[in-house]
């Protein structure tokens, strides 16, 4: 009993787990048909979870979800793995692959993704063809696909093909119709094949009255016209009216689009036709007209319209008014001729929809459609890789509709889609007609700056100065002027960088970027010696970074970045004001500096060349308290120039001592450095003023042998003629300075002038009256404003009283 | 092949016969069997009864005469490729018929022969002295192409492009395509043969409907292919050859193959 028991209730549960998974089965089918596959993704997932054994169901459920997703590839690939699994595999097999293709086609085909749709209904159609009403829809859509590609002979097979399907019945007709109008379609159908299509439609028209009943009248009317029966066809079209009015009543109840698929349309138009074979030309018009009119949207419209032109000038030419209005649909039957065209270039099928374009290009020249559909062409050719059409649509493209937005948006897509595809000289070519024929175009300057990015060098700065000078007002003029400007400073090339950046710090109104524009001005000043401008400028940034860190509501990020710029500008402020010779504002700058920053990088910098500046202002007291800073624990590139600096205050202020040790310090230390030889002359007159003379000629020696520049070796002669001792000695190295210096050197000149005074009083020691009186006389000449007048012509008195004594003892001698 | 041209040419203007009359200022008009003109614009019309009409400048509309004797020489002489000696007599049939109608009917002939000759100032002036008495051929897009070469070759390049491009940009659709050959022909006489094809072949391929201009517009396409060493040549000369066997330059095409 109780093992019955058991039994029952794992059966009672086992009942109750499958139906509840299969109905959760169902609902993922019906939310995936719904359009609904993130749901049904979800639902499934958790029937799974729960009810493992579900899995068997769940490949055929998840390509499903996959198609409802467009994922048609993905789900394509899946239904051929299903087929092709075997039992035991990981993947379950699936045994329903034709209605999954079926599936496939028509959501793919509804999506307008027709190469997918294609390639899963010929898998449908490889499996068989069953005699249901999806599978004749199937066959519909899968023949209108191959035929609207030119491929009649794939669409009749398939036609064919289900037409053989047994039991087919009335749901064959739509099919029937369909294989019809291929049979005569084609520039000269054969015999058989008008035959053959004139019992197809016959038998459709036994089957019922609806749109297949009608489009069979249709095509059974063109079959007579063809086979030149005009009046069976006519009588035909006239006796069917009614039933088709009918049809046409019934469609509009139902709120079909009757001006799209109205059979009275086709019927009427074939009428017309009829009429106008017959000489009943008023009659005829009367008909294309009514199409046009109320089924104007219909594949018979611009045909309609055409011969309804056609006809209103022949009335016209006979001096007739026709009132009638052919234009007013012109726009939908424009649109319609584009549309095959269209389709194709959105399925990138470009060699295909190239010659549709230029089809409906040639009957709608310039109409509402032609600028987009040209701009589609001349995409497709760029596609195809044929350039010289691509140029041929887009010059005439900017050329005829010059004065239309779309033309310009077309020739800029053109020059987007070859760079896409790599064909770069077409796509300048496109740009340059873009800018030849919309020069004016509002997206013009941001074209023109984007392709700026793409050159390099010369180009890039040439479509910059294009932005600046066709677009002044443009925004991106001012974004040229700063790229210009900061593309010179970064080559270094400072003089162009200071014009542009002159012309672009008014255009910008970002105050970080104004700031960091600033700044580079007054570099750029600088590093072109042009200190002025550079003071200037810098003193213009400091005033504004302080102004606006006094201002309400500052951020602590903003003073933070302004920091830096703030703290260069006052120390190249006293750099600036250092070389234009204002040392005292330098001195002054830079000990504001020192004390605004005391913890900045270049406070060492500040120190030296603060203490630089008061040697320059012979305030060596002073400089020596600014170098104090500097000990054996700073960095050589300070310590250098600052032991040098303060050897040379200390000799001023007569510590030559010290001076010889803190000279001495830098030359033993460094032996290579830049201040060697100045070093070395400070030394030697420290040494010279020191009484310590052979050191003092040691120490000038140095200079003179291993020394190249000319004004140093001449302040070293100099120098050393004043600490040697022997009077011969002293001559020789202040006539060297006096023979060899420059005399049109400013800097050399003084020197000279010094030498030859000096030499002067050596003359008389070595009774040498002569030369005296010819050097002071050289003096006198060259250097009129040297001074010490005085003391030369006492000395000029002396050596000519020498002179004198020296003839009168010549003339005693024998 | 030029005989071919210019009879066309020739034809094309329109040398119609039929009696002369005169439209008086009322705008009615008298038939007569004789008609004559003078210098100064006087015209005098012999009736169908045989009276003498006087018509002074200011009271007559239009006087046109039955067709010149001369014009049956005209078009003998260009038959024989005398064009020299066409235009000489169409200049005499101008003089002589002044003020009624075969004056300007043998000015846009004499226009046209000039420019076959390749006497481009003298068509350039000849189509000037036209236009200003008729201005409505000036919007004619044969007449004004034809212009346009004339100033093109008589070297007033920058007349003729200013003409060119306008009509290019928004002249009618034959206008345009008239006047892209035109630019196409200037192009390539300077040696711009890439931007003579460009104007061509936009004639060829977007201008169907202009089937006066095609059969020039696609051998010259043709031929600047083949200037440019482009292999579609060929196709474009087949293409004149096919589909305009009737045309002067489906001939020209066969020797250029």
């Amino acid at each position: 009993m109780f093992r019955r028991a058991t039994v029952m209730l794992l059966v009672l549960g086992l009942s109750r787990a499958a139906f509840a998974f299969e109905e959760d089965l169902k609902f993922v089918e019906g939310l995936t048909a719904e359009g609904f596959p993130n749901l049904a993704r979800i639902v499934l997932n958790r029937t799974l979870n729960s009810f493992p054994e579900a899995e068997k169901s769940a490949p055929e459920l998840r390509i499903r979800i996959l198609i409802a997703e467009k994922k048609f590839e993905e789900a394509a690939q899946q239904i051929r793995v299903g087929k092709t699994s075997s039992i035991g595999s990981r993947q379950s097999a699936i045994s329903n692959q034709e209605s999954l293709w079926l599936f496939l086609a028509d959501t793919a085909c509804r999506a307008r993704q027709f190469p997918d749709a294609e390639s899963a209904y010929k898998n449908y159609f490889e499996s068989g063809a069953k005699a249901d009403d999806a599978t004749m829809q199937a066959a519909v859509n899968y023949g209108e696909l191959l035929e609207q590609r030119g491929e009649r002979a794939m669409a009749r097979k398939i036609y064919e093909q289900v037409l053989k399907v047994p039991d087919i019945g009335k749901s064959a007709r739509p099919v029937k119709v369909k294989f019809a109008h291929l049979l005569i379609a084609g520039d000269k159908p054969m015999p058989a094949d008008l035959d053959r299509a004139k019992k197809l439609c016959e038998a459709v028209q036994l089957g019922g009255l609806d749109l297949w009943f009608g489009q069979a009248v249709i095509t059974w009317s063109q079959i007579m016209i063809l086979k030149e029966e005009w009046g069976e066809a006519q009588s035909v079209l006239e006796t069917q009216m009614e039933l088709l009015k009918g049809i046409n009543d019934v469609l509009e109840k139902q709120g079909q689009p009757v001006s799209l698929i109205s059979p009275l349309a086709g019927t009427r138009y074939l009428l017309g036709a009829c009429y106008e074979h017959a000489g009943k030309k008023k009659a005829a018009l009367v008909q294309f007209y009514n199409v046009y009119v109320q089924y104007g949207d219909s594949e018979w419209g611009p045909q309609a319209q055409e011969r309804a032109q056609a006809l209103k000038n022949y009335f016209e030419g006979l001096g007739k008014t026709v009132k009638i209005d052919l234009g007013a649909n012109l726009s939908k039957m424009e649109e319609r001729a584009f549309r095959v065209a269209r389709r194709l270039f959105f399925d990138k099928q470009y060699a295909d929809a190239a010659p549709a374009y230029l089809e409906a290009l040639n009957k709608y020249p310039e109409g509402d459609e032609s600028v987009a559909a040209l701009r589609e062409l001349t995409l497709s050719y760029i596609s195809l890789n044929d350039p010289l059409s691509a140029k041929t649509l887009a010059a005439y493209t900017g050329e005829r509709f010059a004065s239309r937005e779309a033309a310009a948006d077309a020739l800029l897509a053109a020059g987007n889609r070859a760079l896409d595809e790599k064909q770069t000289a077409l796509a300048w070519w496109m740009y340059d007609r873009y800018f030849e024929f919309f020069p004016q175009h509002s997206r013009a300057p941001a074209v023109l700056y984007s392709l700026a990015e793409l050159k390099d060098g010369h180009e890039r700065a040439s479509c910059w100065n294009r932005i600046i000078e066709n677009y002044p007002d443009s925004p991106y003029a001012a974004r040229a002027l700063g790229r210009l400007a900061w593309d010179a400073y970064e080559k270094e090339d400072y003089p162009t960088a200071a014009g542009h950046f002159e012309k672009y710090i008014g255009t910008e109104t970002d105050s970080q970027k104004q700031t960091r524009a600033r700044f580079a001005l007054a570099e750029s000043y600088r590093f072109s010696s042009d200190w002025k401008k550079a003071l200037e400028n810098f003193q213009i940034l400091e005033k504004a970074l302080n102004r606006a860190a006094e201002s309400y509501g500052v951020s602590d990020e903003a003073l933070k970045l302004n920091r830096p710029f703030i703290e260069k500008s006052l120390f190249y402020q006293g750099t600036c004001l250092a070389k234009l010779g204002e040392t005292e504002s330098a001195v002054q700058t830079f000990a504001r500096f020192i004390a605004t920053f005391q913890t900045s990088e270049f406070v060492l910098q500040a120190q030296l060349a603060k203490g630089s500046a008061l040697i320059e202002l012979r305030r060596y007291d002073d400089a020596l308290a600014a170098f104090a800073t500097f000990d054996k624990t700073s960095d050589r590139k300070f310590l250098e120039p600052a032991l040098y600096y303060r050897g040379q205050a200390l000799f001023e202020t007569g510590r030559y001592s010290e001076s010889i040790q803190t000279l001495d310090a830098l030359l033993s230390n460094w032996p290579e450095s830049a201040f060697y030889f100045e070093a070395k002359l400070v030394q030697g007159r420290s040494y010279a003023a020191n009484g310590q003379n052979s050191d003092a000629v040691r120490a000038l020696s140095d200079i003179l042998s291993f020394a190249t520049d000319d004004l140093l070796l001449n302040r070293a002669g100099l120098e050393l003629g004043r600490a040697q001792t022997a009077p011969a000695e002293k001559l020789a190295s202040f006539q060297r300075v006096a023979l060899l210096a420059d005399p049109d050197s400013p800097e050399q000149a003084p020197l000279i002038a010094a030498a030859l005074y000096e030499s002067l009083p050596l003359y008389l020691e070595l009774s040498r009256p002569q030369d005296l009186l010819n050097d002071s006389g050289r003096l006198a000449k060259d250097f009129p404003m040297f001074g010490k007048d005085d003391e030369v012509n006492v000395m000029r008195t002396t050596a000519r009283e020498q002179l004198a004594r020296f003839e009168a003892q010549e003339e005693k001698k024998p | 092949m030029k005989k071919f041209m210019i009879l066309s040419l020739l034809f094309a203007a329109g040398v119609t016969g039929g009696a002369p009359f005169v439209i008086n200022s009322a705008g009615t008009q008298i038939d007569g069997s004789a008609i004559q003109s003078a210098a100064d614009g006087i015209v005098l019309l012999t009736t169908l009864n045989g009276q003498t009409l006087t018509f002074r400048p200011g009271t007559y509309r239009q006087a046109f005469a039955d067709k010149p004797k001369e014009m049956g020489q005209v078009e003998a002489l260009a038959r024989n490729g005398d064009l020299a000696g066409a235009a000489g007599m169409l200049r005499q049939i101008k003089e002589q018929y002044k003020f009624l109608g075969w004056d300007q009917r043998a000015s846009l002939m004499l226009a046209r022969v000039e420019l076959a000759q390749k006497n481009f100032k003298a068509a350039a002036a000849e189509y000037e002295t036209l236009f200003a008495a008729q201005p409505q051929f000036e919007t004619i897009p044969a007449e004004r192409a034809n212009y346009m070469q004339a100033l093109s070759g008589s070297g007033r390049t920058k007349e003729a492009a200013a003409m060119v491009d306008a009509d290019i940009a928004s002249g009618s659709r034959e206008a345009a395509a008239r006047a892209q050959v035109v630019r196409g022909d200037m192009k390539s006489a300077s040696g711009q043969y890439e931007e003579a094809l460009l104007d061509y072949l936009r004639t060829v391929i977007l201008f169907r409907e202009q089937t006066a201009v095609l059969p020039e517009a696609t051998y010259k396409t043709a031929v600047a292919l083949k200037k440019m060493k482009n292999p579609r040549a060929a196709e474009y000369f087949q293409k004149v050859m096919k589909e305009f066997p009737d045309s002067e330059f489906a001939e020209i095409a066969k020797g250029e193959r």
